[in-house]
């Protein structure tokens, strides 16, 4: 069994980085906001294998289903179709490419350095996940130690709400 | 007192400020814009003031509910919350006359008020969770704010790249925090060794230092340390008067709020690590913020490039702290970032005067201020030669009390670069003072400028003038504050 | 039978380096959104997986996630309102382009 999920996983992690990329590098911006819905559903699979059912569904719902439309409807009132491509786009970017495969090597090493050969010792979530309810734990976390941190986040929102109504909309027509 | 009735008086501020924005949303809907032309900012300055009272009326802190307790309303907090609120009182004052024209000017003033509730909410918070999610609410806010005149395309312009580099700061911030999270465990901010990030005694392994080197790259955005500068004059010139203001002197507190929780306590353990670190981003905006306001012929850039090199100055209190004199560090950089508000407040107003009157801000529009104006030069003379560090005014203190710590650290090179930069930057301070009081007006357009203007450069300047007399004759309180404020920080 | 937690650490800082990669190279402001999304997911794989494998069971980091999607669906909203008023102004979105405020 466990072979089988380091496989779905793998195939998960090469799916979503291809994603990802594709969404840098397509030339149609509809596609790249595509490409961008198809990697969070990946990153929102790898929350599913973490055992974190209700993140998963937050990023379907919120990430996949609110911020891309958001992409997609800055697309269409901006009415811009096609991105300006670089032709020689390797070559004019190698020394970034080289500061990315840096990073993602520094990154991976001192990670896996640290955090490598994990062992379990039972107190996990990922293992409790099979014994427990971790919605209702995480309900009742956020309802008692975070409730003060929630109506912040309330007005997060409503300085976002205001802020994009009033820069986006038209004021000639009101 | 129950726990709830400690909880409703200690947020007591934040709840004010709601009400004060959602009043002012419903004016904006319910008056014409005529009557709310000056009912809106005389509200949002009633409920500014009523929130820096229940600031000051706080419950005790430590008897915050929550295990651990998310908030701590302390010494911190006050320092903070109220610098915010006499930074936004003077953005209202200035605001006043500058965005009279704009429609549905409640959202300014509603989102000025929600941008404190951020600063308040950085400077209670004990977790990274609320730290986080305040220093979103400020940096929304002030999104909105620099794109609020949405015909001007500069400030389009200005809009475009502070956000850009905003989110992607804070991205990397929250990077930074993701490894933090997974080295020690917890997202509570305390100064306890944090297992994964330190090898042996007190250095940090290379794990520590990378989070370490993250977190500096994206906090550096914020509060625009040299490598990540180049916005700053940029935004500064594009977004409205009053907006850069704000960005100057409540933006920039709130930015270096978070810069303290996140480094003073969570990364207290890795000190050695990055102590160096913040060394040479000192030394090098000291040196770059000053020498680039040289050459500039826009008094808004030069202003600009100098609060780059203010920021050099306050962190310099970041090595001190680290090497040691905690409570010299800690009045310096709070002693400073209470005269800047002062300083700086008083300079971008004058401008705003300026711009009001003659159209532009550059060195040929203050020609001859001196005659056409009087009063605004001479007040503009005084925050200049305070932001150079001229004796009797604040920002001497300020700058003394740094280089003090930095001294008294064992850190004497980051003193001697200071004051070589602040006497570099008298050069550049001298100039604008040489062409308002040395050259004929351009025009002989007398200005009569607001009395409200007035009133607020006056109020500005004996505030100048009572925080230098502290300095002098209160010595004792505002170091026992700061080490009320420094023990907060080894919880 | 849980999936060993390299697998996720790998992706994180995979996804970073995409999402820099992307800021570096990019100059439409729309994709440069994108990428800045990327990171914001990579930072919170990070938060979940560190979350799922704490010794002690901490929940926090799951609500931080569920924080940082509000957080930054908040940021999105504002920023693609930024690009629309941007693009009325300018007739495109493409920061490379935008000098003006530098002549001045």
């Amino acid at each position: 069994m466990g072979w089988f999920l380091e496989f779905n996983m793998i195939v998960i992690i090469i799916f979503t980085l291809f994603m990802a990329f594709g969404a840098l590098r397509t030339d149609k911006v509809m596609k790249a906001a595509a490409y961008l819905l198809l990697t969070l559903w990946g990153v929102a699979f790898a929350y599913l294998f973490l055992g974190s059912e209700y993140v998963f569904a937050i990023q379907l719902i919120v990430y996949g289903g609110g911020i891309v439309v958001l992409f997609l409807f800055s697309v269409l009132l901006t009415g811009q179709e096609e991105f300006q491509m670089d032709k020689e786009f390797v070559w004019n970017n190698l020394v970034q490419i080289l500061i990315a495969l840096l990073l993602f090597f520094t990154l991976t090493v001192l990670m896996l350095d640290v955090f490598g050969g994990y062992e379990l010792t039972g107190n996990e979530l990922v293992v409790l996940n099979e014994t427990q309810d971790l919605t209702q734990t995480l309900a009742t976390a956020l309802f008692t130690n975070y409730n003060y941190v929630l109506p912040i986040l309330g007005i997060l929102l409503l300085s976002a709400m205001l802020g994009s109504i009033k820069i986006a909309i038209r004021e000639e027509e009101l | 007192m129950s726990e709830y009735e400690i909880v409703i008086k200690s947020f007591m501020p934040i709840y004010i400020l709601i009400g004060g924005s959602i009043l002012s949303l419903l004016m904006d809907w319910l008056l014409n814009e005529e009557k709310n032309k000056h009912a809106l900012p005389s509200i949002t300055l009633l409920t500014l003031l009523l929130s820096a009272f229940s600031v000051w009326n706080r419950p005790d802190p430590a008897l915050f509910p929550g295990n651990p307790a998310m908030f701590y309303f302390g010494s911190y907090y006050v320092f903070f919350a109220l610098t915010s609120i006499a930074a936004s009182i003077i953005v209202v004052l200035a605001a006043w006359k500058d965005m009279e024209l704009e429609l549905s000017l409640g959202v300014f003033y509603a989102l000025l008020m929600l941008a404190n509730i951020g600063i308040f909410v950085i400077g209670a918070s004990n977790n990274l969770i609320p730290l986080y999610v305040g220093f979103e609410v400020l940096s929304i806010s002030t999104y909105a704010m620099i794109g609020f005149r949405k015909k001007s395309r500069s400030g389009a312009e200005a809009a475009i790249k502070y956000f850009l580099l905003g989110a992607l700061s804070s991205g990397i911030i929250l990077f930074g925090m993701s490894l933090y999270y997974g080295a020690t465990h917890t997202l509570q901010m305390n100064s306890t060794v944090a297992a994964a990030l330190v090898s042996s005694g007190s250095s940090p392994n290379a794990f520590g230092l990378f989070t370490m080197a993250v977190l500096v790259a994206g906090v550096s955005f914020k509060i625009a340390a040299v490598p990540f500068h180049v916005w700053v004059p940029d935004v500064y010139r594009g977004a409205p008067l009053s907006v850069t203001n704000f960005l100057a002197i409540g933006s920039k507190a709130g930015g270096f709020a978070f810069l303290f929780k996140l480094f003073f306590v969570a990364l207290l353990t890795i000190k050695a690590g990055w102590a160096p670190v913040w060394a040479g981003l000192a030394l090098l905006t000291m040196v770059i913020g000053n020498l680039a306001a040289l050459p500039q012929t826009s008094v808004t850039r030069i202003l600009a490039y100098s609060s780059i090199g203010h920021v050099g100055y306050i962190l310099i209190a970041m090595v001190a702290f680290a090497d040691g004199s905690t409570e010299l560090a800690v009045v310096g950089a709070l002693y400073h970032i209470l005269a800047n508000v002062f300083m700086k407040g008083t300079a971008f107003v004058v401008v705003l005067i300026v711009v009001l009157t003659k159209g532009g801000d550059t060195l040929d529009d203050f020609k001859g201020l001196g005659k056409r104006d009087p009063l605004v030069a001479f007040f503009m003379s005084i925050a200049l030669l305070s932001l150079a560090g001229v004796p009797p005014f604040a920002g001497f203190f300020g700058k003394f009390f740094l280089f003090y710590a930095a001294v008294d650290s064992g850190n004497m090179y980051l003193a001697v670069v200071g004051i070589i930069m602040s006497a570099t930057s008298l050069f550049y301070y001298a100039r604008i003072i040489h062409v308002m009081y040395f050259y004929e007006p351009v025009d002989d357009a007398s200005d009569q400028s607001q009395p409200r203007f007035l009133v607020l450069l006056v109020a500005l300047l004996l505030a100048n003038l009572a925080l230098s007399l502290g300095a002098i004759f209160y010595t004792r309180s505002i170091v026992d504050f700061a080490t009320q404020v420094a023990q907060e920080f080894f919880v | 039978m849980v999936v060993p937690l390299e697998y996720f650490l790998i992706l994180s800082s995979a996804l970073f380096s995409i999402g820099v990669f992307g800021v570096i190279t990019q100059r439409n402001a729309v994709r440069i959104l994108i990428a800045v999304e990327l990171i914001i997911n990579a930072a919170n794989i990070n938060f979940v997986a560190f979350a799922s494998y704490n010794p002690v069971g901490d929940i926090s980091g799951w609500i931080f996630a569920l924080f940082i999607i509000a957080v930054a669906a908040g940021e999105a909203a504002i920023g693609l309102a930024i690009f629309i008023n941007v693009f009325r102004n300018y007739g495109e979105i493409d920061v490379g382009h935008l000098f003006t405020l530098r002549e001045v």
